[in-house]
C-alpha cells in the first residue's frame, strides 16, 4: 500500500544558486606551504594517526512523527494507538515501534523540545542542515560542508569529505561560501560518486603515464613560479590517483554477507551499513536519508512500516560503531524538516508541526542518555528548555569538537561558523 | 570628487618614496593625478603611482607568448589559437601589444566575455527565473555594444520595472532576486558601492566599525516600496512601486532605533526633497487589486539619478574593473571598502576612480589603461634574493617611519575638519528635518482648514438641493390641490373627495411655508464659512512663511558635499598612514629574510614566498590568476580545436539563413555583425559546458581558490574531456595525428595548448612518449594534450 502524501514533499524542491551542485566537492589536504614545507607534508601526517571526527547525520524525509518516536503520549488525545516502552536508559521511553533502537539508548539521547516555527517542508530541510533561518537569495553552507572544512583529515586523505548518500528524499549539500571543496559528494542510491571509475578506454598503465608527463609538465612549469595555488593544484591530481586506488570503499558489496542480513538488504539498510563503512576509512561526514514520512493520511500504518524498516539497521549501525570503538568520534543525529501535529486529523493523519518535536543525537560529545526539554501531557507545547534548529547545529559542532562561535574566515572575508544569536546546548555536551 | 593633490601631500610623498627606484619626482606625480593637466597617459600615471610605492625590485617585462595569452584571457575569456599565438609572437612591429589590446577590446569576443563577466558578476549564478538568461544576456550584450556606461547600466538595474518589454532583461536583477528589498539591498551595497551591508539588517555591524544599521536602512528606503506582481491575465512577473512606506529599524543588540529613516546613498547623499502630492494624486497607477502601482515619484529613480554622484560607486567599480585584469582588487575583498581594509594603494584607486567618473564610466578605456600598464606586463616569474639590495634595508625602515611620523601628523588637522564639516552639515539638516516636521503639522492644519471650508459650503449646497425639492413638491401638490378643488366642486354629494381636497389643499400651505423657509436658510450668506475661509487663509500663510524659512536644496547639497569632501579627503590620509606601514612591514620583511637566509634556509624560502606575496599585491610582479571555470572550460575547447568548430557551425547556420541584421548590411560592417552574432550565439552553446565546469571548479568571481580531488576525477575520468581528445574533423589531436615529425608535432601541440613555442626538454619527452605507439599513435597524442591540458601552465593565467 502506497502512502498519499498530501503535499507531495518528496518532489519539493527548494531554491539554491546553480553553482555548487551536487556532485561537487571533495576533500582534499590543506594547501601545503612552500619550498621545505611542501616536502615534509605527504607521509608524515600519515604516520601520526590522529583521532579523527566524524558525524553521521540521518535525515527523516517528509517530517517524522516524534509521538510515534521519541516523545510518545499514550493515553491521552494526541497519542495515537501505540505504546511507550522502556529502554536501555532507565526513565527514558520511546515509541515501541522502536523497539531495536530502544536497546541502544544509553549510547543516545534525546532533545524533547524544538520549537522551529515552521511548517514548511523546504524551509525546514535547509534551516535544520544549515543551522540558520532561511533568508531569500542567501544560501548557508550545509553542515556536512562544515563538517568537511573543520574535520577534514590533514596530510594525504584523499577520500572526500562530505558525503550524501541519496536515497529517497533530495538534498543537495551545498558548501555555499565555503567553495566546491566541501560540497557533497553523491553517492546517488549508494552507488560509486561521479568520475570514480576510470574511463573504459584508459588503462591504469595508460593513466600512469599521462600523469607522469602532466606531473613533469607542473614541474617545468613550477620553475618559473610556484605558489600555493600550484601546489595545491598539482597535489589534487595525486590525490585522485589516490582514490582510484581506494575506489572499494564506496562499494557495500565488499562488506561480509552477514553484515548484509543483519542490516537488510533493502535501501535504507544498505546505506547504512554503507555509512559504517565510510566512517570507518574516517569519512568526516556522511548523510544517509529515510524517507518517506509525510503521513497525511493513515499516520499510524505508515509509522509502522517506515519505522519498521528503520529501526533494525539504524540499531545495528549504532551497536556496530559503538562496539569498534568508533562512536567514541563519531557523532549521531536523527533529524527531519519538523515533527507531526498532536491532533489526529480526519484521515487519521498527523499534518506539519514545527512547534514541539525531537531529534535524536548521540555517540561524540555527547552525554549518553540524556533526555533534554519536555513538552507538555498532550504534546501541544514545549514547556522546558525551548530550543530549536540553531541550539542544534551548534551542539553538533561542539559535540566534535568546534568552536562554534568562532568565524571562517573565506579569502579575507569572515563567515560566522553558526548563528552567532545562538549557541550550543551545554547541558547536552558531555 | 575629492581630488588630493595638495601641496603637504605632495612633500610627504617624496619623503616616502626618496629611496625607492625607479624615481619619480613627486612633484610629477602630484599633479599627474591632478586636474587634468597632466599630459601623461592614464597607463603611465598608473605605472608612476605603483612603481614610486614599490619597495625592493620590479620584475621585467613578460615574454610575448605570455603576454598574448593573458590578454586574450583577460579581455576575452579565452586562450588564443595557436596561430594567433604564434602571428603575435612573430610580429616585429613595436606598438603590437597596444594593437592587440585595442584589438580586442573591439572584438566581438569582447562582447561575450564582459556579458558573461557581467552575468557572473550581477546575478551570481543564481538559478534562472522569472527572466530568462538569453534575454538578460542579449540585454547586456547590447549594453557592452554600445558602451553604455556602468553608471546608466546599473541605474537601468535599478529602475527597469520589467513591465516594459524593452526593458525585460534589465529587470532580471531585481526580479530574481524575488524584489526582496532586503536581498536588493545587500546586494546593492556590495555590487554597486562596495560595502557587504548585510550585518546592519539587525544591528551594527560588529566586525567593521564604520558599518551602520543607519547605512542599510538609508539604501533599504530606496526599494522598500517595490514588490513583485504578478498579472493575473498575462502571468508576467513585474515590478510594482508603491508611494509611501518609510524604513525603520531598531538594532537586536543595543535596541536603539530609527524611525523613517531619510534614503541615503551609503556613506554619501541623501534624498533631501521628495516632491509631495496630495493625497489621492501620487500615482499615475494608482494600485488595486489586479493593477500594478507606478507612482508619479520612484524611489528606485530616485536612487538611479543619485548613482553617478557616488564617488563610493566610481571608487568600487574602478576596483572591480582592476581586479578583473589583476587578479585581485587595489581593495581586497571586493565587497569590504572600508576605513580597517584600506586599498593596497590608496592614491592608484582615487586616480582611477576619478578617471572612471570623469571620464563616463567607460569600461574599456578602464580596462586599456590597466592592460598597456608595465604593472600588467610584468613576467610573473618571482624575483630572485640576488634582484634585491639587502644592505640599506635598515636605513629604509627608518626613512620609512620617519615618513609615517609626518603623515600621521596631516590626519588630525584633516579629522578636525571633518568634525566641523559634519557639525555644519547636521546643524543645516537638524534644522531642515526641524522645518520638514514643521511643515508636516502646518499641511495637517491647512488640509483640516480646507476640510472644514469644504463642509460647510458642502452644506449650503445641500440646502439649496432641499429647496429645489421642496418647491418642486409644492408645485405638485398645490397642481393637485387645485384639481381636487374642482372636482370636489364638480361632485358635492363625495364626501370622501371634499375631505381629500381639504387636506391636500392644508398641505399644500404647508409646503409653501417649509419652501419659503429653507430659501431663506440657503440664502442667508453663513458667518461660519466666512470664518472657515479665513481660517483657511490663515493656516496657508503660516505654510508658506515656514516654507520661506527652509534651505535651498542647493545649500544643503552644498553643505554635505563639503562634508563628503572632508570625508574622503580624511580617509585618503589615513590611508596613506597605513600604506606606510605596509612598505614598512614589506621592508622589514626583507630584512627578516637576510637574517633567515644565512641561519635557516627553509624558513628563508618560505619567507621568501611572504614577500613575494606582498610584491604581487603592490603590483611589482604579475600574479599568477587561476582560470576561473568558464574561462577553463572554453580555453580546453580552444587547445582542443573544439571551439574552433563549433564556432564555424555557426558562422555556416548564419550563412544559410542570414537574418535581417546581415541582409541589410555589406562588406566589412555584415562581417561585424556577423561576427558579433556568432559570440551571441556562443553564449547558449557554452552555457552547458560552462555549467559543468562551474559545478566542479566555483563560478562565483573573487572566489577563493580551491583545488579538489573531485575537479581532478571529473578531468581524468569525465566524458567530456575525453570526447574533446578523440580525433575528429580538424580538432587538435587529429591535426597533431597527421604530422609525422616529432619537432613539428610538439611545437603545433605547445602552440594550441600553451600559446608558445616547445622547449628542447619538451620534444624529448615527446620523443620518448610516443617511442613504440604507433599502433595506438593517436590514443598517444591525446594522452599527452590531456597531460598538458591538466598541467598547472594550462590551469593559471601567468
Amino acid at each position: 500500500m502506497k502512502c498519499q502524501y498530501a503535499c507531495h514533499s518528496a518532489d519539493h524542491l527548494f531554491s539554491r544558486r546553480s553553482l555548487l551542485g551536487a556532485a561537487a566537492g571533495g576533500a582534499a589536504a590543506v594547501a601545503s606551504g612552500l619550498g621545505g614545507a611542501l616536502a615534509a607534508t605527504p607521509g608524515v601526517a600519515e604516520q601520526i594517526k590522529r583521532k579523527h571526527k566524524r558525524i553521521l547525520n540521518v535525515f527523516m524525509h517528509g517530517g517524522v512523527s516524534q509521538l510515534e518516536t521519541w516523545d510518545p503520549k499514550p493515553n491521552t488525545d494526541t497519542g495515537g494507538p501505540f505504546r511507550a516502552i522502556a529502554t536501555s536508559v532507565p526513565g527514558i521511553h520511546i515509541c515501541e515501534l522502536l523497539p531495536h533502537t530502544a536497546k541502544q539508548m544509553h549510547h543516545l539521547a534525546i532533545v524533547r523540545s524544538l520549537n522551529t516555527k515552521n511548517q514548511d517542508h523546504g524551509k525546514g530541510q535547509i534551516e535544520m542542515v544549515t543551522g540558520r533561518n532561511r533568508m531569500l537569495g542567501t544560501d548557508y553552507p550545509h553542515l556536512g560542508a562544515v563538517a568537511a572544512k573543520t574535520l577534514t583529515p590533514e596530510g594525504r586523505f584523499p577520500l572526500p569529505g562530505h558525503i550524501l548518500i541519496r536515497g529517497g528524499g533530495g538534498g543537495t549539500g551545498q558548501a555555499a561560501y565555503l567553495g566546491p571543496k566541501y560540497a557533497a559528494v553523491v553517492m546517488e542510491d549508494g552507488k560509486p560518486p561521479a568520475y570514480t571509475d576510470r574511463l573504459a578506454s584508459l588503462s591504469a598503465e595508460a593513466d600512469a603515464r599521462r600523469s607522469a608527463f602532466r606531473a613533469a609538465a607542473s614541474d617545468r612549469f613550477a620553475g618559473r613560479r610556484r605558489t600555493a595555488d600550484t601546489d595545491a593544484y598539482t597535489f589534487s591530481y595525486d590525490q585522485a590517483a589516490d582514490l582510484l586506488t581506494q575506489r572499494e570503499v564506496f562499494d557495500v558489496a565488499k562488506e561480509p554477507a552477514k553484515d548484509h542480513d543483519r542490516y537488510g538488504k533493502h535501501e535504507f539498510g544498505q546505506h547504512c551499513l554503507l555509512a559504517r563503512r565510510l566512517l570507518e576509512k574516517d569519512v568526516p561526514f556522511v548523510q544517509i536519508n529515510h524517507s518517506n514520512y509525510d503521513t497525511h493520511f493513515e499516520n499510524f500504518d505508515f509509522h509502522i512500516e517506515q519505522l519498521g524498516e528503520f529501526d533494525l539497521p539504524f540499531a545495528t549501525l549504532v551497536a556496530d560503531l559503538a562496539e569498534r570503538g568508533l562512536l567514541e568520534d563519531t557523532l549521531i543525529c536523527v533529524m527531519s524538516e519538523f515533527g507531526r501535529t498532536p491532533k489526529i486529523n480526519s484521515r487519521y493523519g498527523r499534518d506539519h508541526w514545527g512547534t514541539a518535536w525531537s531529534v535524536l543525537l548521540g555517540g561524540a560529545g555527547i552525554q549518553r542518555g540524556a533526555c533534554i526539554g519536555k513538552t507538555n501531557d498532550n504534546g501541544t507545547a514545549v514547556t522546558e528548555r525551548e530550543v530549536d534548529h540553531g541550539h542544534v547545529f551548534h551542539t553538533l559542532l561542539a559535540g566534535i569538537g568546534v568552536d562554534s562561535k568562532g568565524e571562517f574566515d573565506i579569502g579575507g572575508r569572515k563567515f560566522p561558523v553558526a548563528d552567532p544569536a545562538k549557541g550550543p546546548i551545554k547541558e547536552l555536551l558531555a | 570628487m575629492a581630488r588630493v593633490a595638495t601641496v603637504a601631500a605632495i612633500v610627504f610623498y617624496a619623503l616616502v618614496t626618496a629611496w625607492c627606484a625607479p624615481m619619480v619626482a613627486d612633484d610629477e606625480v602630484g599633479r599627474a593625478t591632478g586636474n587634468g593637466t597632466s599630459k601623461a597617459a592614464l597607463h603611465e600615471r598608473i605605472d608612476e603611482l605603483i612603481e614610486a610605492a614599490a619597495i625592493g625590485p620590479l620584475t621585467p617585462v613578460c615574454s610575448d607568448a605570455d603576454f598574448v595569452r593573458r590578454v586574450f584571457l583577460d579581455l576575452t575569456g579565452v586562450i588564443p589559437t595557436g596561430g594567433q599565438a604564434r602571428a603575435f609572437v612573430v610580429d616585429s612591429r613595436g606598438d603590437k601589444r597596444q594593437r592587440l589590446i585595442d584589438e580586442l577590446l573591439a572584438s566581438a569576443e569582447f562582447l561575450r566575455h564582459m556579458t558573461a563577466t557581467l552575468d557572473v558578476m550581477l546575478i551570481e549564478r543564481r538559478a534562472d527565473k522569472v527572466v530568462n538568461q538569453a534575454d538578460w544576456e542579449a540585454y547586456l550584450y547590447q549594453s557592452v555594444a554600445d558602451s553604455k556606461p556602468l553608471d546608466r547600466l546599473f541605474g537601468e538595474l535599478i529602475q527597469a520595472d520589467g513591465h516594459d518589454e524593452k526593458q525585460r532583461g534589465a529587470a532580471k536583477f531585481a526580479l530574481n532576486r524575488d524584489a526582496e528589498p532586503n536581498a536588493i539591498t545587500r546586494d546593492l551595497g556590495r555590487l554597486a558601492f562596495g560595502m557587504d551591508l548585510q550585518c546592519c539588517q539587525c544591528h551594527d555591524h560588529p566586525l567593521i566599525n564604520d558599518y551602520y544599521q543607519d547605512d542599510y536602512y538609508g539604501l533599504f528606503a530606496f526599494v522598500q516600496r517595490t514588490s513583485l506582481f504578478t498579472d493575473t491575465k498575462t502571468k508576467l512577473v513585474s515590478l510594482a512601486e508603491k508611494a509611501d512606506g518609510e524604513a525603520s529599524f531598531k538594532s537586536v543588540f543595543t535596541g536603539a532605533s530609527q524611525d523613517k529613516t531619510t534614503p541615503r546613498v551609503p556613506k554619501g547623499a541623501v534624498l533631501f526633497v521628495e516632491p509631495q502630492f496630495t493625497k489621492g494624486q501620487e500615482y499615475a497607477v494608482a494600485p488595486a487589486k489586479d493593477v500594478r502601482g507606478v507612482p508619479k515619484f520612484s524611489r528606485r529613480g530616485a536612487l538611479a539619478e543619485m548613482l553617478p554622484g557616488s564617488e563610493e560607486f566610481a571608487r568600487n567599480m574602478a576596483n572591480r574593473l582592476w581586479a578583473l585584469m589583476f587578479g585581485r582588487g587595489i581593495v581586497h575583498p571586493l565587497d569590504f571598502h572600508y576605513a580597517g581594509n584600506p586599498p593596497a594603494n590608496p592614491r592608484l584607486l582615487t586616480l582611477l576612480a576619478d578617471e572612471f567618473s570623469e571620464g563616463g564610466f567607460q569600461v574599456r578605456p578602464l580596462l586599456r589603461a590597466a592592460a598597456l600598464t608595465r604593472a600588467y606586463q610584468r613576467t610573473c616569474e618571482a624575483p630572485q634574493p640576488e634582484m634585491v639590495n639587502f644592505a640599506d634595508v635598515a636605513a629604509r625602515v627608518e626613512q620609512l617611519e620617519r615618513n609615517k611620523l609626518v603623515k600621521q601628523k596631516t590626519v588630525e588637522p584633516l579629522a578636525e575638519a571633518l568634525a566641523q564639516a559634519k557639525a555644519a552639515f547636521k546643524q543645516v539638516r537638524d534644522e531642515d528635518v526641524r522645518i520638514v516636521a514643521e511643515l508636516s503639522g502646518l499641511e495637517k492644519t491647512v488640509a483640516e482648514a480646507r476640510q472644514s471650508l469644504e463642509k460647510i459650503a458642502a452644506d449650503r449646497r445641500n440646502a439649496a438641493e432641499l429647496v429645489t425639492q421642496i418647491e418642486k413638491e409644492a408645485t405638485a401638490v398645490s397642481v393637485a390641490a387645485g384639481k381636487l378643488s374642482v372636482a370636489a366642486t364638480a361632485l358635492p354629494g363625495e364626501k370622501v373627495l371634499i375631505e381629500a381636497a381639504e387636506k391636500v389643499a392644508a398641505r399644500s400651505a404647508e409646503l409653501t411655508v417649509s419652501a419659503e423657509a429653507a430659501r431663506k436658510t440657503s440664502q442667508q450668506p453663513g458667518r461660519v464659512e466666512a470664518d472657515a475661509a479665513q481660517g483657511l487663509a490663515n493656516a496657508e500663510a503660516a505654510l508658506a512663511a515656514v516654507i520661506a524659512k527652509r534651505p535651498a536644496v542647493e545649500s544643503l547639497r552644498k553643505v554635505e558635499q563639503t562634508q563628503l569632501a572632508a570625508q574622503h579627503r580624511l580617509a585618503e590620509a589615513n590611508y596613506g598612514v597605513a600604506q606606510c606601514d605596509a612598505q614598512i612591514a614589506a621592508a622589514k620583511a626583507l630584512g627578516e629574510y637576510a637574517v633567515l637566509a644565512k641561519s635557516d634556509p627553509i624558513k628563508a624560502a618560505a619567507a621568501w614566498s611572504g614577500i613575494v606575496e606582498k610584491w604581487t599585491i603592490a603590483g611589482q610582479v604579475a600574479a599568477l590568476k587561476p582560470l576561473s571555470a568558464d574561462q577553463f572550460a572554453v580555453s580546453a575547447m580552444q587547445a582542443t580545436g573544439i571551439l574552433r568548430g563549433q564556432v564555424a557551425a555557426v558562422d555556416e547556420k548564419l550563412e544559410k539563413k542570414p537574418p535581417e541584421a546581415m541582409k541589410t548590411a555589406e562588406g566589412a560592417e555584415r562581417q561585424r555583425v556577423k561576427l558579433n552574432l556568432i559570440q551571441m550565439e556562443m553564449l547558449g552553446q557554452l552555457r552547458g559546458t560552462n555549467a559543468e565546469f562551474v559545478r566542479q571548479y566555483g563560478g562565483l568571481l573573487g572566489e577563493e581558490f580551491q583545488a579538489t580531488v573531485n575537479q581532478a576525477l571529473f578531468f581524468g575520468n569525465g566524458a567530456t574531456i575525453d570526447a574533446w581528445l578523440k580525433p575528429a574533423g580538424e580538432n587538435l589531436v587529429a591535426r597533431l595525428w597527421k604530422i609525422e615529425d616529432t619537432r613539428a608535432l610538439v611545437d603545433e601541440m605547445s602552440w594550441a595548448v600553451f600559446s608558445r613555442a616547445a622547449l628542447e626538454n619538451e620534444e624529448t619527452a615527446v620523443n620518448d612518449y610516443l617511442k613504440n605507439r604507433t599502433d595506438d599513435r593517436a590514443v598517444a597524442i591525446g594522452e599527452m594534450v590531456w597531460a598538458l591540458l591538466s598541467s598547472s601552465e594550462f590551469r593559471f593565467n601567468h
